[in-house]
Order: C-alpha cells, then sequence, then structure tokens
C-alpha cells in the first residue's frame, strides 16, 4: 500500500478546521499564528476561534452594561475590548468586568457602594499613639473606574468591616480567583513609604453541605504593590469556583492600618473595591 | 486484499469498505459503526449492503483509521483508560502529511474522538511557538511583506512580549 496516500500540508485542511484547531491553543498563539503567513491569519481572526475563549455569558454581560458598548467588527473585537476597558455592569449592584488577556477567563471588580461598610469602633485594639481613622464619604477628586470613590478617613476611631457579595454564576468555572482589596493611601508616611495595611478575611459560601465551596479564611499584614492604574493593590485570600451557578460567596473583611514607626500618624485611604481575579499559576 | 483479523469475537458481523483506490476492507460491524457516515450508511441500506464505498479515503488512510477503531470498539473500564491513553498517543505520532490524511478522513466519516485526538495533536504542535517555528515546524512559507508582518506583529504585540 506504499503511495497509497496524497501528500498533504497544513493548508490542506478545511478553513474550519485549522480555526479549530486554533482554538485548542490560547488567545497569546493565537495572535502569534496571525503572524506566521496569511492563510494563518485569516484563521487566526475568525470569529469561531474567538468564540472559544469568550465567556458562554459574554452577550448578558455586554447588555448590562452601563455606557453603551461599540459595534463590534468582530468576536475577537469583543475580545480585547473586554480585555482592556473593563465595562461597568449595573445588575444586582455595580460591577466591573473584564476579562484575563492570557485565558479569557472573567474577573470583575465590587464596587464600595456595593459593599456594605461598617466602622467598628473598639478604641482598646489601636495599636499604636494616633487612634485609626476610618470613615466613608465621596472623594470625587480620585479618578476610577466607578464613579465614586470611597474615603476612608476621618480620624476617629478602629478597623473598617467590609461585606460583599460574589455570585459564581458570573465568575469562570473550576479556577482558583484571589480577592485583592484596590486603594491609594491618601499620603506617603516618609517619602514614598506606604503605610502597611492589616486584614483579615473571611469567604463563606452561602450553599449547603452539598455544594459548599472551598473556602479560606486569612489574616495577615501586606504592603500594597502598585498596579498599572495608579491604584495599589493587596491580595488578601483565595477561593476555588467550582462552577456551581446558584451558589453565593460572602466575604467579610476587616481592615487596619499599622503604624511602623510608632508616632508616624496612619494615612487614610481611598478605595475602590475588592476585585475578583483568577489566581495566577 | 486486507481483512480483518477478528480475534475473539469472531462471531460479530463483518461489513465490507471500499476505499478510493478501490480496495475492499472487510472489518467488524462494531468497529466501522465508530464511524457516524458509515453506521448511518449501514442502517439506511439494511442488510442489503454488498460494499460501502468511501471515495474520500485512500487506502492507506483507512487502514489507520481503522486500526484506531478497532481499538476503540469496546467501552473502556477504568484499568485499561491509561493503558488507551499510551495507544492513543502512540497512535496520533505520525508524520504530518499522514496526519493531515487521518484528519480529513475523521472529518468525512465522522468519527469525533479521533479528530478530537487529532486536532488537539496538531494544537499542542503549535503552543508556545514563535512565528518563525511554527513556519519551521509546518513548513509554511511567509507570504507577508516586511511591512505587513510588523504591522501584525504591532497589533499583537502583548502576545510578543
Amino acid at each position: 500500500m506504499e503511495g497509497g496516500s496524497l501528500e498533504l500540508g497544513i493548508w490542506d485542511l478545511p478553513h474550519d478546521c485549522i480555526s479549530h484547531i486554533f482554538s485548542l491553543t490560547s488567545p497569546r498563539d493565537v495572535c502569534r499564528c496571525s503572524a506566521v503567513s496569511s492563510v494563518f491569519r485569516s484563521a487566526a481572526e475568525s470569529d469561531a476561534v474567538w468564540e472559544r475563549f469568550l465567556p458562554p455569558n459574554w452577550e448578558e454581560i455586554i447588555s448590562k452594561s452601563v455606557s453603551p458598548v461599540e459595534e463590534f467588527s468582530s468576536l475577537r473585537a469583543v475580545y480585547f475590548h473586554l480585555c482592556d476597558s473593563p465595562i461597568l455592569v449595573d445588575g444586582q449592584g455595580k460591577k466591573n468586568f473584564a476579562l484575563v488577556k492570557e485565558n479569557g477567563k472573567i474577573y470583575y471588580m465590587v464596587a464600595p457602594e456595593d459593599l456594605s461598610m461598617r466602622l467598628v469602633c473598639v478604641p482598646t485594639v489601636w495599636e499604636g499613639i494616633f487612634p485609626m481613622p476610618y470613615a466613608y464619604e465621596c472623594d470625587k477628586s480620585v479618578i476610577s473606574r466607578f464613579s465614586e470613590v470611597y474615603d476612608v478617613d476621618d480620624g476617629s476611631s478602629s478597623w473598617l468591616q467590609i461585606h460583599g457579595r460574589i455570585q459564581m454564576q458570573f465568575l469562570s468555572p473550576n479556577t482558583t480567583y484571589a480577592a485583592y482589596l484596590v486603594y491609594v493611601p491618601r499620603r506617603a508616611i516618609v517619602f514614598n513609604h506606604w503605610p502597611v495595611l492589616k486584614v483579615a478575611i473571611k469567604f463563606v459560601s452561602n450553599g449547603g453541605e452539598e455544594n459548599k465551596i472551598e473556602v479560606v479564611s486569612n489574616e495577615g499584614v501586606y504592603r500594597g504593590c502598585d498596579r498599572i492604574d495608579k491604584w495599589m493593590e493587596v491580595e488578601v485570600g483565595e477561593f476555588f469556583n467550582g462552577g456551581q451557578d446558584d451558589v453565593e460567596v460572602e466575604v467579610e473583611m476587616r481592615l487596619w492600618e499599622i503604624r511602623e514607626y510608632g508616632f508616624v500618624c496612619p494615612s487614610g485611604l481611598d478605595l475602590q473595591g475588592i476585585e475578583i481575579r483568577p489566581k495566577e499559576k | 486484499m486486507a481483512s480483518s483479523t477478528s480475534g475473539s469475537s469472531s462471531s460479530s458481523k463483518v461489513v465490507k469498505i471500499r476505499s478510493s483506490d478501490n480496495e475492499n476492507f472487510e472489518v467488524e460491524e462494531a468497529a466501522a459503526a465508530r464511524s457516524e457516515t458509515i453506521k448511518k450508511l449501514l442502517e439506511d441500506v439494511g442488510d442489503d449492503a454488498d460494499v460501502i464505498p468511501l471515495p474520500n479515503v485512500d487506502a492507506k488512510t483507512l487502514v489507520k483509521v481503522m486500526e484506531w477503531c478497532k481499538k476503540h470498539m469496546d467501552d473502556v473500564d477504568e484499568l485499561n483508560k491509561e493503558e488507551m491513553k499510551t495507544w492513543d498517543a502512540e497512535f496520533v505520532d505520525m508524520d504530518q502529511s499522514c496526519l493531515y490524511n487521518v484528519l480529513l478522513a475523521a472529518n468525512f466519516l465522522n468519527i469525533k474522538e479521533l479528530l478530537d485526538q487529532l486536532t488537539q495533536k496538531v494544537a499542542d504542535m503549535i503552543k508556545g511557538k514563535s512565528p518563525e517555528e511554527i513556519r519551521a515546524t509546518f513548513n509554511i512559507k511567509n507570504d507577508f511583506t516586511p511591512e505587513e508582518e510588523a504591522e501584525i506583529r504591532k497589533q499583537n504585540a502583548w502576545a510578543f512580549e
């Protein structure tokens, strides 16, 4: 049975088939493929590929956008729009949706107005000389993706307690998510030295025993990292989303600022929200 | 003429299929029916079937496809899953021309599981490579002008970081 078959190359496969093969790689691989040749480029830019990378409910997410979303020329354009410019969705409270470019997984941010916050005054737990200053009022001067930013500073007392709810159906299934507190300190303590935060976080799922979600409690002291958007963030805990639709996770967070140099006045901070992102491996 | 060695299930029904280059094969029906296309043809013609012609698949490719179908004829129990995985990995390890012939045949014969394995194999050959490496792997000619290529790389700059 020698020589019975035609000599074939990858270009002999139907266009649909090449698109399907591309959709089994990753967004990064597909973008590299578009620089290979014109045949590869046209397959790499086809909707069939990018449909696989978009979350199944992307149309629902876009339809809930608070500001009008432009018409898209292709699903590839939708994908990169959702990666590069998070959209503010008003469904059950305000949430900011975006996709992680590398894998198309959803991340979102819960805005302060959608978090219930309470100031807990326990003067006896002061850790420094000065009382801990936390309160909330709007500060329009700070630029944020949300219309309002919460200012946490009135010189009164102790710790800030934050509650938020996360609906699992809006997150990518079978993914470990981390929660990040996104904020900006009001002023540096010494030059570029930013205050350290102490955070205690607890995730509690509302599911019964059978669909209990893996939860993590955490307490630690964190120094924020700079983000590309001029805010700072600290990773404060993680949980695993197994993909049950009806499960809601409640986040409870307590926040303290810690004085590192005894006499230094705490800075207070502007809180943008809690960001829920897939954890990088 | 190649014919199937039927082994333990010698009593099972045998069907005849013919390749595009007019070679006839006798295959156990259970194996041939892994192909949705053949299964449907068999249902349509019933027992009157003489030889089922497959005008899109040559003999060499058909032998490969039927080798896979015979291996996947029965449901695999947990114990043999690992063994089957190893067998599948070795099966798709073939030269590219052969790979695409089998892939097109699996598409025409509508054998989803085989098609999935083959497309995944090609996808794995793409993953993590630069455009130059992809061209070398698949022997693809770069038909962009330097300006066009620079523009595409600019549009997708993040992927080249």
